[in-house]
């Protein structure tokens, strides 16, 4: 079955989690949720298309940023800043009534290099190439700001490892906890997938998975692409 | 009713240990009842627990903290260290200055709370202790007072205050239920009951709604429920909504309208996960509107009151201990909580930190600890290693300041811990020993804590090896980090450059009769090193080689074209070396 591979280079970025609101922790790659929302910005989508996705990567390190947080004291502001480029350079008052401000720490990661595989009907998969070719603004994975250089997007034939064939992982990535054997260490996660709007808020349908590194063969039942790159489908 | 408490993010398995751990501090001391004995089962994927046990684990909590934090004990071992230290007569002032500032701390704590005859007359009499003569009187006094400290009321009092203020409010909770300023004034049994009423009773609730709402056939079972625990709010709000509702209308209205728990997935949710819940990760609703959702006041994220309860417990799931942050006169001594993070199943995630926080009490240093927990299993002749990762941070609720660190440990690491993490006790002193494998662990290059270090050393003229293991190892992991194994020819060159700069240093003083030049040299070359400036560096070197007549090494040029060396380490190789003038044998047997 054909898939868009896509890799990918962020000099930083914060894949935050969840729960993680007064210090700003992140996955060690985008959780699938991110990726989906990637994909679903740059085809300009307004309901969910349905999709398979596989991601690995690498980053060099972790580091922290002390970043100005807003918070928002009241529901509605009589000011309320909403610009693009960051507020350090304009003028902006705010009644402390409503707006307090603290600095916080987020963790970041360093030089990340991503390889994604996205399996969907064809002709999703060529709009997604006619957006990449054509997109007006910049790229973006994770925050708004964590900008995604695209080194190559190509259409690749994906099929089932034979049984007899190992291989080791040359990136970390996620593999889904069904396809884990006993044997293959990792780090667990359950990540988030797609939601629905329940009673106002976000109810997430959660991925099992691993976080496996690199230099571990994987494991039975996966999947590799004609240039020989390992692919774990989390569905 | 039996639950499964399913094993999750790191913050939830700190519950779920802290949980274990305080069941079976219950279970061996008899404070858990005969018949609940085996109310806890742990399970590959977590935690097994019979609801009928809830009533008796606030005992067991606060007994739990007690002991792990006895004021008593604590000030017992701390007397007896100083005592020890006061014997000795040259010493005795600045000791006895000590000792009594630390009586007198403790004493006052004391009389706030209690009127104390015999306390109040020693703490009067051991000021007027001032002559090495009257040490036996002391010695005396600090007997009586180590019985006076471990009185039962006493104790409890301040261990109480100890671990509440020092632990729980800033580092987990805030001001949430009996950590409110005002339940300060309640004893134990006030404790017990005030986590029974915030904590259990509304579990034991939810947990029986539940499964009223699931087994019943008729509404009446669901409306007898509501009115008999009338005294829960919760219950009277849901009472009033479902009023007239048929018994599928209120399954619908749990359907739509009741929210489900984002730790433990099946659970209904009634509460949120916020500040009061998790203070170290999460904001205050009604304070950060921008945190959620379509600005979201009410629940943004919901929580059961079972999740609030395990997560009550990770401060006794977590490894309690002081960590110096930053280096030399920046330094700040802060409290953290570190847990162990691994893929494994509960016992052995239980078994990682019981030894982690073992090691901890030991003071063992982190290279020790990584190293010892990176067990090995012998696979096929081949080692694997356990993949882990460390997690600690500090807290303040007050200040709403939270650092958090991560520490993975990446295969080239583990096996690199394995093999050399013994070596690395050579670089004293033990701050920048931590802040070295600190950084390591974080994936950051560990050269910034080199160039402290080596500054350090000129500065106090401390000439040791320590800067030279220092260099060698943040090579090796360099080595391992491309995939090299084998570090005979990479440690051949560091050693080299090391010796170059021991043969250069003795030239010097040689010529000059002091180490003067050498510590200027030092610190000119440590400057181009840091800035990076290879060629004020080459420039440096070879004024100091034709200076001295001597022969250029060839291996220098790794400084420029780092074929086989990086820059940084040839620059502290060659620095380390122009430092190091002692110790011979400490050195011939470092390089064995």
């Amino acid at each position: 079955m054909k898939a868009l591979r896509l890799k990918l280079f962020q000099e930083t970025a914060c894949y935050k989690k969840p729960f993680a609101s007064k210090v700003a922790e992140t996955y060690p790659l985008p959780p699938y949720s991110t990726v989906k929302g990637m994909i679903h910005a740059l085809l300009d989508a307004n309901q969910f298309i349905p999709m398979r996705l596989s991601v690995q990567g690498t980053y060099e390190a972790k580091l922290l940023d002390y970043q100005r947080y807003y918070f928002f004291k009241r529901r509605e502001l009589s000011s309320f800043p909403l610009v693009l480029d960051g507020l350090a350079r304009m003028e902006f008052s705010y009644d402390k009534n409503e707006i307090t401000t603290m600095p916080m720490y987020t963790h970041l990661l360093h030089n990340v290099h991503l390889l994604i595989h996205v399996e969907a009907e064809e002709h999703i998969l060529t709009q997604i190439i006619h957006a990449i070719e054509h997109s007006t603004t910049h790229y973006s994975l994770g925050r708004w700001e964590d900008l995604v250089r695209i080194d190559e997007y190509k259409l690749v034939e994906v099929r089932e490892l034979e049984e007899d064939e190992t291989l080791t992982l040359q990136r970390d990535a996620y593999i889904p906890r069904h396809l884990l054997d006993r044997e293959t260490k990792s780090i667990p996660y359950q990540l988030n997938w797609k939601y629905e709007i329940v009673n106002g808020i976000r109810q997430w349908e959660k991925i099992h998975v691993g976080y496996v590194q690199k230099g571990v063969e994987a494991p039975e039942g996966v999947w590799i692409d004609e240039d020989g790159e390992l692919v774990f489908y989390h569905l | 009713m039996k639950v499964e408490l399913h094993m999750g993010g790191w913050m939830i398995n700190m519950g779920l240990v802290g949980l274990y751990r305080v069941f079976e501090y219950g279970r061996k001391h008899e404070i858990i009842s005969e018949e609940h004995k085996h109310s806890v089962t742990v399970k590959p994927w977590g935690i097994e627990l019979d609801t009928e046990v809830l009533p008796q684990l606030p005992r067991a909590y606060f007994l739990y903290l007690l002991e792990e934090y006895s004021v008593a004990r604590r000030e017992c071992e701390r007397l007896d260290a100083y005592i020890e230290q006061v014997k000795n007569e040259e010493q005795f002032k600045n000791h006895l200055t000590a000792i009594k500032k630390v009586i007198s701390d403790t004493g006052t704590k004391i009389i706030k709370y209690f009127t104390h005859e015999t306390l109040e007359s020693i703490l009067k009499q051991i000021k007027e202790i001032k002559k090495y003569e009257q040490v036996h009187q002391l010695e005396e006094h600090i007997r009586t007072l180590k019985q006076v400290y471990s009185e039962p009321k006493i104790n409890e009092k301040l261990t109480f205050n100890y671990f509440k203020h020092a632990i729980l409010k800033p580092l987990f909770f805030g001001q949430v239920s009996f950590l409110n300023v005002s339940k300060n004034n309640l004893d134990f049994e006030g404790h017990v009951e005030e986590f029974y009423n915030s904590y259990i009773f509304p579990v034991v609730n939810d947990l029986y709604l539940e499964s009223v709402i699931n087994d019943s056939h008729s509404m009446e079972e669901i409306s007898s429920l509501l009115e008999k625990q009338s005294e829960y709010q919760l219950f009277r709000q849901l009472k009033r909504a479902w009023k007239k509702k048929t018994l599928e209308e209120v399954r619908e209205y749990v359907k739509t309208e009741i929210n489900k728990c984002l730790l433990f997935n099946e659970r209904l949710a009634f509460y949120n996960f916020e500040e009061m819940v998790f203070s170290p990760i999460g904001v205050a609703k009604d304070k950060a509107f921008n945190f959620s959702w379509y600005f979201n006041g009410e629940q943004p994220r919901p929580l059961s009151s079972l999740a609030k309860l395990v997560l009550l417990f990770a401060p006794i799931g977590s490894t309690i201990y002081y960590k110096n942050e930053g280096i030399n006169e920046q330094t700040e001594r802060r409290l953290y909580a570190g847990f162990v993070q691994t893929d494994a199943t509960f016992a052995e995630v239980l078994q990682k930190n019981n030894h982690f926080r073992e090691l901890k009490k030991k003071r063992e240093p982190f290279n020790k600890i990584v190293s010892q927990l990176v067990q090995s299993v012998k696979k096929e002749s081949e080692y694997t290693v356990d993949h882990l990762f460390f997690l600690e941070f500090f807290s303040d609720y007050d200040s709403k300041k939270t650092h958090l660190h991560y520490y993975h440990l990446p295969m080239y690491l583990a096996h690199y811990f394995k093999q050399h993490a013994d070596r690395l006790d050579y670089i004293k002193p033990y701050d920048y020993r931590e802040q070295f494998v600190q950084s390591v662990l974080r994936g950051a290059d560990p050269i910034h804590v080199i160039y402290h270090y080596l500054r350090d050393c000129i500065k106090n003229e401390r000439s040791t090896n320590g800067p030279y293991i220092a260099v060698r190892e943040r090579n090796r992991i360099l080595q391992f980090k491309k995939g090299v194994r084998d570090m005979a020819t990479t440690d051949k060159r560091v050693t080299a450059l090391f010796m170059q700069g021991r043969e250069i240093r003795d030239a010097i003083i040689r010529s000059s009769g002091s180490e003067k030049k050498v510590t200027s040299i030092a610190y000119r070359l440590l400057n181009a090193a840091k800035a990076g400036n290879r060629k004020s560096f080459m420039d440096t070197l070879l004024r100091i080689y034709m200076s001295t007549d001597r022969p250029m090494s060839p291996i220098f040029l790794n400084a420029l074209h780092e074929r086989d060396l990086d820059f940084a380490t040839v620059a502290n190789a060659f620095i380390a070396g122009l430092l190091a003038n002692q110790y011979k044998e400490e050195q011939e047997e470092v390089q064995a």
